[in-house]
């Protein structure tokens, strides 16, 4: 393609371009009542028509919406509603049409907005997004806090003068608070603060009618507000319809300077009983003492009992040991007086011994008793002399006597013998054997 | 000394603890209600000293878009 043909001709989609860039210039908020609404149900966009009432002169606008702003909006689109669109126009290039890409859709008149209000609000309470039961305590003592609100205007300012300084960390997030754009804004800055460490969450803006509060209204708002991780409070002015917004709060208040007063609230408390909880504790602390001081007198009092008891046992204990002292003193005295006798008793009976030795010791006894022993003896010695002399066998055999033997036996009874029986007989020169021929008895 | 600055919120829960346990208190212990004491005094004072030095902490964020 030549330079010549270039400036003569471009292609549709340069055209396209071309067109959609200045239509882009074209933003605009166009109000009309809804003709046709087609949903796409499982696509990412829809597509609806809006037309003028005046029907003698009859216009008609294409719309086409993402689905994510159609939920924002917290509109239902329903044919007849009388809206205003808010966005660009521009041509569909696949399709070559003329459509205004709508960024977001909103009620007209106070009338329609108060209706689709108090719709919305009978929801959610049916629902029960608003019961007190849901409401979430604020945290006692809180330090990390998320604040959401515009960086401009006095709000911020009054919030933060107002909030003690009891060393708050505090996370803003600057946000638009009024307008169809401030919904969307506000539920980033919502999510955003939700993966952040905190552990309170504030809303706060200034007063308005229910027209400017419209974004505090959004149905996905509130849902948002009423599953947030952490207790919310929101502080927002409002004249005669409190903010749906407020409503699903764990707490809500009216001005910024309530909701500093809100977090100071434990904050102060606890201060200001400083002093109060020193005295607090050093009054119990003496209760205490004086308390474990009355069980250590009982404790006295039972010990001294106990002690006097053991000395009472004692003084019977000492009467009867001194009883027993008695009995064992006079024992040992008898013992005494026994062992005092007993030399007595030695000592006769030494004197009767010494007396008999001394008599039988004296020297002429003593000859004479000799004498007497000996005579006794020789008397003994010579009748013995006379026994053996007259004993001896020899001289009996010389005077006739005979010694009978059988089997080297000396027989002495008739018993022993046996007629017929060979006996020894021995006489004083010898001996011979003899038969037993007859035997007499005595 | 370069002692570390106290948390203000951990002292007067602690301190607030402490109240507590002497009001639970039936039996008497003196010994551990002297510990307390002593503790609930240097907690009083600590707090005070904090509480004329802390300011708040304030950080802008920047809202993420989905």
């Amino acid at each position: 393609m030549d330079k010549q043909l270039k400036k003569d001709f471009v292609s549709i989609n340069e055209y396209l371009n071309g067109i959609n860039k200045e239509l882009s210039n074209y933003e605009g908020r166009v109000v009309g009542e809804v003709a046709d609404v087609t949903l796409y149900p499982g696509r990412s966009y829809l597509f609806f028509k809006i037309k003028d009432k005046d029907e003698g002169n009859p216009a008609i606008l294409s719309c086409m919406m993402w689905k994510t702003d159609y939920e924002v909006s917290g509109l239902k689109l329903e044919v007849g509603l009388e809206i205003i669109v808010s966005g660009k126009p521009g041509i569909y290039k696949p399709l070559g049409r003329f459509t205004f890409n709508t960024k977001t859709i909103e009620l007209v008149g106070e009338g329609a907005l108060k209706i689709q209000y108090e719709k919305l609000k009978a929801q959610l309470e049916k629902e029960g997004l608003f019961a007190v039961s849901k409401k979430r305590a604020l945290p006692f003592l809180p330090e990390r806090i998320g604040l959401i609100t515009s960086k401009d205007g006095a709000v911020i300012s009054d919030f933060q003068v107002n909030l003690g300084k009891f060393g708050f960390k505090i996370s803003f997030i600057d946000s638009r608070v009024e307008g169809q754009l401030a919904t969307q804004e506000l539920l980033d800055s919502i999510r955003t603060l939700k993966k952040k460490d905190i552990e309170v969450l504030v809303l706060i803006r200034g007063g308005g009618s229910l027209e400017s509060l419209l974004p505090f209204n959004n149905e996905t708002l509130v849902r948002e507000i009423a599953n947030f991780p952490v207790p919310v409070i929101v502080g927002i002015g409002h004249e005669k319809d409190i903010p749906l917004v407020s409503l699903v709060a764990d707490k809500m208040a009216s001005t910024p300077t309530a909701v500093a007063h809100a977090l100071n609230e434990t904050w102060q408390k606890s201060i200001h009983k400083l002093d109060l909880d020193k005295e607090k504790m050093f009054s119990m602390f003496k209760d205490f003492v004086s308390s474990d001081q009355k069980n250590l007198n009982q404790y006295f009092d039972v010990i001294k009992m106990n002690f006097q008891s053991i000395f009472d046992n004692f003084s019977k204990i000492e009467e009867s040991l001194k009883r027993s002292l008695v009995t064992i003193k006079s024992r040992i005295s008898e013992i005494h007086r026994n062992i005092a006798e007993y030399p007595k008793t030695i000592n006769g009976k030494m004197r009767i011994l010494i007396k008999n030795v001394s008599e039988k010791t004296n020297l002429g006894n003593a000859l004479l008793l000799f004498k007497n022993s000996f005579d006794k003896i020789r008397e003994n010695i010579l009748s013995a002399e006379k026994l053996i002399i007259k004993s001896n066998p020899q001289v009996l055999l010389k005077l006739g006597y005979s010694i009978v033997q059988t089997e080297g036996v000396l027989i002495r009874k008739i018993s022993q013998i046996k007629k017929g029986q060979m006996v020894n007989v021995r006489v004083e020169d010898g001996a011979f054997d003899s038969e037993v021929k007859i035997i007499n008895n005595k | 000394m370069a002692d570390k600055k106290i948390n203000l919120k951990e002292s007067l829960s602690k301190l607030n603890d402490i109240v507590a346990w002497f009001e639970e208190q039936e039996e008497v212990d003196v010994e551990a209600g002297l510990e307390k004491v002593k503790e609930g005094a240097k907690l009083v004072k600590d707090c005070k000293i904090r509480l004329s030095e802390i300011e708040n902490e304030f950080e802008t964020i920047q809202k993420q878009v989905e």
